[in-house]
């Protein structure tokens, strides 16, 4: 009897052509951006998203065009910082996406469930770790392709803590030009980041580099510094095995709200996030995109 | 997966699909002999093939933006409700971080009594009828 492998064709179910066909969608969506860099962490809370959602405001206020992909499924942020509660319509090019501040184009599966922030996403059929994993999969995918983005010269990812599955964001969101990581000072916090760095560097994608977020608070009064878990660790440590430190930015409440939020953000805490921006283009202009 | 008929040694291809609750009949038909024989796919087979957004068999038309999403998306993922302006209000007094759990659960309630615009009767209905489930 002849073998799996040796019967050609698919028997009419049409199943890998239609996967050819969405990545060909993504490719042909993706072709018209110049670089995706990806934000992760492992550890939650860390501020993965509030960063890139800097970043982004930071690039975008430089006149880049920039699109945020909000791919934490079940834990949205970005329409909290960038848009507030909004939906999302099929327009001729694809899903619309939600104009934030700075004209960056977000989408986010808030925007898809019909009730902006309120949504708790639960795919339907019995829970299921692989078909809830091939589920959301499938949609930030889908998310990715069937945006309507247009010409960007940065695509920002927001991704839900990660360390084991690093492979599979990947694989979802295609060849990103890079991995920013996020962390805090806390020995708890980058002891994690520094395993999935490796773990990410074995899905072959570059690591741009690491953010340490929250590194100290600020006096309300003098502005004076204080650091909340010792100086230096994570830069020092970072030089040691090799992975560039982008920066350290101070907690500050303003970051947490949205960005077009009436809370003032100190013009020192908006150049420390330029300065992460500047650094992360010039690691990817260093390999020549965008 | 893939259907041999042993007789021919020519693949069996698909004839027909049939959905039947979550689960699904596969037919797949000999083009030699034309001999039959029907894949009985579970709902969680079936499951894993709509959470990878395709169709067995393929899709009778092109794909929609976001089709796979809204499509798996389970009942009260979305809303079919609407809330009166007033509603809306009195949802804003409860604090931000408890807010969509809040709504999540009124359009739910909603959702399961028919109830197509959620006013704030209807809330003080959803309040007393969620306070005896505690």
């Amino acid at each position: 009897m002849r073998t799996y492998r040796e019967v050609a064709g698919d028997a009419g179910s049409d199943i890998t052509a239609q996967l050819g066909r969405m990545r060909d969608r993504l490719d042909d969506r993706l072709a018209r951006v110049g670089a995706v860099v990806v934000f992760a962490s492992p550890k939650g809370g860390v501020g993965k998203s509030t960063v890139a959602a800097h970043v982004a405001a930071s690039l975008a206020r430089r006149e880049a065009r920039v699109g945020m992909l909000d791919a934490d499924l079940y834990g949205s942020s970005l329409p909290a910082l960038l848009t507030g509660p909004a939906s999302s319509g099929a327009g001729a090019q694809g899903l619309e996406p939600v104009i934030g501040p700075h004209g960056i184009k977000v989408m986010s599966v808030d925007y898809l469930t019909g009730h902006g922030d309120a949504a708790c996403l639960r795919w339907s059929g019995a829970p299921s770790p692989a078909l809830t994993g091939a589920a959301d999969a499938s949609a930030v995918r889908e998310m990715l392709a069937d945006t309507a983005w247009g010409d960007l010269d940065f695509l920002i990812v927001d991704t839900p803590p990660v360390t084991g599955k690093a492979g599979d964001l990947i694989a979802m969101v295609g060849r990103p030009a890079g991995v920013v990581m996020v962390t805090l000072p806390s020995a708890l916090s980058y002891q994690v980041v520094l395993k999935s760095l490796q773990v990410f560097r074995e899905t072959g994608a570059r690591i741009l580099g690491v953010v340490e977020n929250m590194t100290a608070v600020a006096c309300r009064d003098c502005g004076a510094e204080t650091s909340l878990h010792g100086q230096g660790c994570v830069e020092e440590t970072l030089a040691l095995v090799g992975v560039p430190y982008l920066g350290g930015l101070p907690f500050h409440e303003g970051a947490f709200g949205p960005l077009s939020g009436e809370t003032p953000i100190p013009a020192a805490w908006r150049e420390r996030v330029d300065q992460v921006t500047n650094r992360i283009v010039a690691r990817l202009d260093m390999r020549g995109t965008p | 997966m893939k259907f041999l008929c042993l007789s021919c040694d020519a693949l069996m291809t698909l004839a027909g699909v049939e959905p039947d609750e979550g689960s699904a009949g596969l037919t797949f038909t000999c083009p030699g002999c034309g001999a039959s024989v029907a894949m009985l796919a579970n709902p969680g087979e079936m499951q894993l093939v709509r959470g990878l957004g395709v169709t067995v068999g393929g899709p009778s038309q092109a794909p929609r933006p976001a089709e796979a999403i809204l499509a798996n998306l389970a009942p009260g993922s979305h809303s079919c409700s609407t809330w009166s302006g007033e509603a809306e209000k009195r949802l804003e007094r409860v604090p931000s971080f408890a807010r969509p759990m809040a709504r999540e659960a009124i359009e739910r309630l909603a959702q399961e009594q028919g109830v197509s615009e959620i006013t704030p009767a209807f809330m003080d209905e959803a309040r007393v009828q969620m306070s005896r489930g505690w």
